[in-house]
């Protein structure tokens, strides 16, 4: 039986004729949790991309729990949180939470609302996005996140812009998803305890992407 | 989740959102309105000419109010964060694009119906209940078209350097089969009550031809 979660065959990626990712392969076992590091712009962001369905390879495929990724079903099974805010801005947390959970995954009002409680969201759910602070914002994409029911967690630096406080309640929701056994590809330049994780990856280049853990 | 559920997730986020960009959906129905006023205080047509006179003002109106709205219509969705999200979730993308679409048209519907409401006031000019008819469904016709272009062309254009500038110039040259097809139409229904003809069959055939190129090209444009 495939126990693979994420499975990246010769995959590469080129913008402006540039290779941002040259073929790469990449292989995640369901369960695993894994971090992967890297220099600024050596391309971690656009490995999640391509791993999320969110672009296109130029060359080579990726499955996702075997199946193809770019199909709808698919990409249910993903929860990508990107590095910057997805949200409509003019909309307040609790609409873009409605919004989002009318198509990831049905939840009731009350159950939207203890997730506004557990990111300490609540006070200022009416709150249009646009006037939260950058914390807050990021409170809010973990909440989206919690929101889903995936089996692959596809978080790009999840920890910035977070105090203390946030990232206390990211490490809290990490070890829950650890505990559900879910499938997590973090990449972050500020994780301090890598012992945290079972597998480390760097991409020291477009073309090498090296296991370190 | 499924094309059709998905256009209408789209659909009605847009509707949803409507509430809250109220102001900017106003500006575009104020604008009309000065054009009309404009011309009427500038220009007094003989009833005679009033039948000349209204559907170019009415359509050219319209399409430039409605234009406005149109190219703002995928402004959240240029928030690249959002979008790699909504790509990455399991909507259907497709779905995304003719959602998005179907709003720009209800948006276009609005603004034509309002035009011609407050063109028809300031002229006092009285109209047969076959005439409302039939002039509804050009403008149903003509929105759709108008809509969907802009759907397409706008998530085509989406993350493009001078998307600004760059999508009214693709915009307007193609929608001029819009609108002299019901300038034509309108004038026919005004004059001879006729709905039926060449320029029917033109904005009929071209509406059609944006619906397929949305439903066909959607995925594909926004994956581009």
């Amino acid at each position: 039986m495939n126990n693979r979660a994420i499975y990246a065959d010769l995959i590469s990626k080129k913008f402006d004729n540039q290779y941002i990712i040259k073929d790469l392969s990449l292989s995640l076992k369901k369960s695993e949790n894994a971090l992967l590091i890297g220099r600024n712009g050596i391309g971690k962001t656009t490995l999640l991309r391509l791993l999320a369905g969110v672009t296109r390879t130029n060359t080579g495929n990726i499955e996702i729990l075997g199946n193809p990724i770019h199909d709808n079903k698919t990409r249910s099974s993903i929860a990508y949180m990107g590095p910057g805010d997805a949200f409509y801005k003019h909309l307040s947390g609790y609409e873009n939470l409605t919004f989002f959970n009318s198509f990831l995954n049905f939840r009731t009002n009350k159950k939207l609302d203890d997730l506004l409680k557990e990111v300490d969201l609540w006070e200022a759910r009416n709150v249009a996005v646009k006037n939260y602070s950058t914390g807050m914002k990021k409170r809010l994409s973990i909440s989206v996140s919690m929101l889903q029911k995936a089996q692959i967690y596809l978080l790009d630096e999840p920890f910035k812009g977070l105090d203390d406080y946030g990232k206390n309640i990211l490490n809290k929701y990490l070890k829950k998803l650890k505990k559900k056994n879910k499938t997590i590809f973090l990449v972050s330049n500020l994780f301090e305890d890598m012992d945290d994780f079972e597998s480390v990856y760097e991409l020291v280049s477009a073309s090498r992407l090296e296991r370190k853990k | 989740m499924n094309l059709l559920k998905t256009t209408l997730v789209i659909f009605s986020e847009s509707l949803f959102s409507l509430r809250k960009k109220f102001g900017r959906f106003l500006g575009l129905f104020l604008l009309s309105i000065m054009f009309i006023i404009v011309f009427e205080v500038a220009y007094e047509p003989s009833p005679k000419d009033l039948v000349n006179f209204l559907p170019g003002l009415i359509w050219v109106t319209s399409i430039l109010s409605s234009s406005i709205g149109i190219l703002k219509i995928w402004d959240d969705e240029e928030n690249e964060s959002l979008l790699d999200f909504l790509k990455s979730s399991p909507l259907d993308r497709g779905g995304i694009v003719l959602g998005k679409s179907l709003w720009g048209a209800f948006l276009c519907f609005l603004i034509t119906i309002a035009t011609f409401l407050m063109t028809f006031f300031f002229f006092d000019y009285t109209l047969t209940a076959e005439q409302v008819i039939f002039l509804l469904i050009v403008i149903v016709f003509s929105s759709i078209a108008f809509g969907f272009l802009g759907g397409i062309f706008g998530a085509l254009s989406l993350g493009l350097n001078f998307r600004n500038i760059l999508l009214p110039l693709f915009l307007y040259p193609l929608a001029v089969p819009i609108l002299m097809s019901s300038i034509n139409i309108t004038k026919d229904i005004i004059t001879d009550g006729l709905l039926v003809g060449n320029w029917f069959y033109i904005l009929f055939v071209y509406s059609f031809v944006q619906f397929l190129l949305v439903f066909g090209l959607g995925e594909k444009a926004l994956d581009s």
